[in-house]
C-alpha cells in the first residue's frame, strides 16, 4: 500500500483516534514528490473537518502540535 | 444639477407612476365595457322563464363568446401595456444611464443583450396577462353554467358576472353605491385622496356588502399592471448595472399610509451603516432576508418589491461617486460626464465576479486592512455561538485565529486576490443567511491546501500555484498509468465518459481530481477552492445561532445530518474524484461549481434541491 492509499484509508475510517491523527501527519511529512503532495493536500483538507471527532475523545485539541492543523 | 442620480431616479419612478395611472384608467374603461358587454350578451342569449335561467345548452354555448369579448378588449390593452409601456420604460432606463454618464459608454446604451431581455420580459408578462384572461373566461363561463343548473334568477347571475369582473367597482342599481364606485375609480391613484378613497371602500364593504378582496379580474389585472411595470424596470436596471460593474445601490422611495416597516426604515436610514445611503447588494439582501411581512415575495429584493403597491426602487451606483462627507461627489455635479475607467478595479461581487484583468495588485498591508475590516464585522456577528461568559464556542482547531487575519507568506498578488474574492464570499454569506467569515490565516503547516472551521479560513501559501500543480498531476498520472490523456480531454470530462481510468489498489480515478480542475487560470481555481471552503462554512453554520448551546466538538449541524441522510439513502453523482471522499466533500465540490455557475452538467440535481432549500 502506498502512503497516499494509507492516508486515504485513514480518512475513510468510521472512527478516528489520536493514533490515526499522528500517522496521517507523519505520512504528510514523508511525501516528497509534488504529485503525491497534491492529492495529500486535499485529503488533509478533508481530514481537518474530522478533527473534532478526535477532540471529543481527547477532551481538547492538545494532540495537535506546532500548528500542524 | 445638484444630484443627477436622484433627479434621474425620481424621474424614472415618476414616469412609472404616470404610466401606471394611465394604463389603470384604460383598464377601468376596458373592464367596464367587458362588464356591460358580457351582461348584455348573457341577457340576450340565455333564455329565462319567470326571470329564471333554464337552458343548459345555451349556458355552454356562451363560453366562446365570453372568450372573444375578453380577448378583443382586455388582451388589446395588455398588448399595449407590454409593447408601449415597457418600450417607453426601457428608453427611460437607457436615458438614466446616459445621464449619469460615469460608466463606460458601451454600457450606457441598450445592448443586444438588453434588447433580448426586453423582448423576453415582454413575452413573459404578456403571458401572465393572458393567463388572467383565460382564468376569467373559465370563471365567468362556470358562473353561467352553475346558475343555469340551479335555475337561479338572471339578476343573480348578472350581479355575479359583474362582480367577477370589477369586484366592488361593478355597476349596480343603487345610485349611492355607484357614486362611491365612481369616486374610487376617479381618485384611486391620487395620493392626496388616499384616506378618502379608503373610507369610500370601507363604506362599500360595510354598507353595501361589497367584497374588496374578492377574486375579481380588476384586482388581478391591476396588480399585474403594478407589478409588471416596476418589475420590468427593476430587471432591466439590474441587468444594465451588472454589465456596467455597479454593485452598490441607493434606495429611493416615499412614505404613504401603507408603507411597510422595512421601507420606512430604509427611508429613515435605520440600516445605513455607510452614512451615505449606499448599500451593497449583499447588504440589501441581508436586510431583506432578516425581515418578514405578509405578502412578501421570495427572490431577490433587487427585482421583487415588498408586495402590492410597494414603491421602492434602487439606483445602482459606484461608491467612488460619493465624498467622505456624505455629499454626492463633485463629479456628479459637472455638466460633462467623466468616465472613471478604473471604477471596477479590485471590486468584486458574487453576481459580478472580478476578472484577472481588473485586479490590480496592492501592497499586502492594504489587503490586510481590507480583509480585517470584513473579519471584524464577521466576528461581531451575534449568530456565532458564545459561552455564557462571552467567550466564543468553537468546534474545530485553530480557534486562536477567530477574529484575526494573518497573511504571512502570502505574496502581495495572492493577498490581493484573496481580499477581493472575500467580497464574493460575503455576498454568499448573505445569500445563505449565515455569518461572514471571522478569521483568515495563512499557514504552511499540515500540508492541507485550505481548511474551514468555525468561520475561520486557513490558507496554505505553498499550494496556490493551481495551474502548475494540475499540470504536474496529470503528467504524473499519465506516466504512472501509461496513458496519454491531454489536458483538454481531462477538463472536458463528463458523466458517461470512459476516457479516464486510473486504477490503483484501493482507489479508482475515473474523473478529474477536484472541481477546480475543470476551470482555467489560477484566479478561477483559487476562487473555486475558496468557494469549496465556503461550502463547508454553509453546512457548518446554516441554522446555527447564538442559542445553539450544543455547538462544540461533538456538534453535528442540521445540514450535516440532512446531508448524511441524503447520501446514505440515495446514490449521488460526484463531479470530481475528491467529491467521492465523503458527504461533506461531495457538498463542497458541488457547491463550488454551483456557485460559480460552471459545469452545470456535473452538479448533482439532489445537491441543487438541497442547496436551493438553504437559500430561504
Amino acid at each position: 500500500m502506498t502512503l497516499l492509499e494509507e492516508a486515504n484509508d485513514i480518512l475513510q475510517k468510521k472512527a478516528l483516534s489520536v493514533k490515526d491523527y499522528n500517522r496521517f501527519v507523519e505520512i504528510g511529512k514523508q511525501l516528497k514528490k509534488l504529485d503525491d503532495e497534491f492529492e495529500y493536500s486535499w485529503l488533509a483538507e478533508g481530514f481537518y473537518l474530522r478533527l473534532p471527532e478526535i477532540a471529543v475523545k481527547e477532551g481538547n485539541y492538545n494532540f495537535i502540535k506546532n500548528e500542524e492543523f | 444639477m445638484a444630484d443627477i442620480l436622484e433627479t434621474s431616479t425620481k424621474y424614472r419612478i415618476r414616469q412609472i407612476e404616470i404610466a401606471e395611472a394611465e394604463y389603470y384608467q384604460q383598464l377601468t374603461k376596458v373592464l367596464d365595457k367587458i362588464e356591460d358587454d358580457i351582461a348584455s350578451l348573457a341577457n340576450k342569449i340565455l333564455p329565462t322563464t319567470n326571470g329564471k335561467l333554464i337552458d343548459l345548452q345555451a349556458a355552454i354555448a356562451i363560453r366562446p363568446q365570453i372568450k372573444s369579448i375578453l380577448e378583443k378588449n382586455y388582451l388589446s390593452w395588455s398588448d399595449r401595456v407590454v409593447r408601449k409601456g415597457f418600450g417607453e420604460q426601457s428608453k427611460r432606463v437607457e436615458r438614466a444611464f446616459k445621464t449619469i454618464g460615469l460608466i463606460p459608454p458601451e454600457f450606457q446604451e441598450l445592448t443586444k443583450g438588453d434588447l433580448a431581455l426586453v423582448k423576453n420580459l415582454k413575452q413573459q408578462y404578456f403571458t401572465q396577462f393572458k393567463d388572467i384572461s383565460n382564468t376569467f373566461t373559465r370563471t365567468l363561463s362556470e358562473k353561467v353554467y352553475q346558475n343555469t343548473l340551479l335555475g337561479s334568477e338572471f339578476t343573480v347571475l348578472e350581479k355575479e358576472l359583474r362582480q367577477s369582473i370589477n369586484g366592488i367597482y361593478s355597476s349596480s342599481n343603487d345610485p349611492r353605491m355607484n357614486r362611491l364606485v365612481d369616486y374610487i375609480k376617479r381618485n384611486k391613484n391620487d395620493l392626496s385622496k388616499a384616506t378618502l378613497v379608503d373610507k369610500a371602500v370601507k363604506t362599500l364593504q360595510t354598507k353595501f356588502g361589497s367584497d374588496r378582496a374578492g377574486n375579481n379580474m380588476k384586482r388581478y389585472a391591476g396588480q399585474l399592471l403594478n407589478d409588471s411595470l416596476r418589475d420590468f424596470d427593476a430587471t432591466l436596471n439590474f441587468n444594465k448595472a451588472k454589465d456596467a460593474g455597479l454593485t452598490y445601490v441607493k434606495y429611493y422611495g416615499d412614505i404613504i399610509p401603507t408603507t411597510r416597516s422595512l421601507c420606512r426604515n430604509m427611508i429613515n436610514g435605520v440600516y445605513d451603516r455607510s452614512g451615505k445611503g449606499i448599500y451593497t447588494i449583499a447588504d440589501i439582501t441581508r436586510i431583506w432576508n432578516s425581515n418578514s411581512w405578509s405578502g412578501k415575495k421570495s427572490g431577490t429584493p433587487m427585482i421583487n418589491r415588498g408586495g402590492y403597491n410597494c414603491r421602492h426602487q434602487f439606483s445602482y451606483v459606484n461608491p467612488d461617486w460619493y465624498e467622505e462627507d456624505g455629499e454626492e461627489s463633485s463629479i456628479l455635479k459637472k455638466a460633462t460626464p467623466i468616465i472613471k475607467k478604473e471604477s471596477k478595479v479590485n471590486v468584486s461581487s458574487y453576481l459580478n465576479p472580478i476578472t484577472l484583468a481588473s485586479i490590480r495588485t496592492v501592497p499586502k498591508k492594504v489587503s490586510q486592512a481590507r480583509i480585517s475590516k470584513s473579519i471584524k464585522e464577521g466576528s461581531e456577528d451575534i449568530r456565532y455561538p458564545r459561552n455564557p461568559n462571552g467567550t466564543v464556542k468553537y468546534r474545530y482547531s485553530g480557534s486562536q485565529y477567530i477574529g484575526k487575519v494573518n497573511l504571512r507568506n502570502l505574496s502581495d498578488e495572492m493577498a490581493t486576490k484573496v481580499s477581493v474574492i472575500l467580497d464574493e464570499l460575503n455576498d454568499l454569506a448573505a445569500k445563505y443567511n449565515i455569518p461572514r467569515l471571522r478569521g483568515i490565516y495563512s499557514n504552511r503547516q499540515g500540508n492541507n491546501i485550505m481548511a474551514m472551521g468555525d468561520g475561520v479560513l486557513k490558507i496554505n501559501p505553498d499550494k496556490l500555484n493551481f495551474v502548475e500543480r494540475q499540470t504536474k498531476f496529470l503528467a504524473f498520472m499519465n506516466k504512472k498509468h501509461n496513458t496519454n490523456i491531454s489536458m483538454k480531454t481531462y477538463k472536458e470530462w463528463k458523466y458517461g465518459d470512459k476516457t479516464i481510468l486510473w486504477k490503483e489498489k484501493k482507489v479508482v480515478y475515473d474523473r478529474p481530481f477536484s472541481a477546480d480542475h475543470y476551470l482555467d487560470g489560477d484566479l478561477d481555481k483559487l476562487r473555486n477552492t475558496m468557494y469549496h471552503e465556503f461550502g463547508h462554512h454553509v453546512h457548518q453554520m446554516k441554522y446555527v445561532t447564538k442559542d445553539t448551546y450544543q455547538y462544540g466538538g461533538g456538534y453535528i449541524s442540521k445540514v450535516e445530518k440532512d446531508l448524511r441522510s441524503l447520501t446514505i439513502k440515495f446514490p449521488v453523482k460526484s463531479p470530481s474524484n475528491y467529491a467521492k471522499v465523503n458527504d461533506k466533500e461531495w457538498f463542497a465540490e458541488n457547491f463550488s461549481l454551483y456557485s460559480m455557475g460552471k459545469r452545470k452538467d456535473l452538479i448533482d440535481p439532489k445537491f441543487i434541491e438541497l442547496i436551493e432549500g438553504l437559500q430561504k
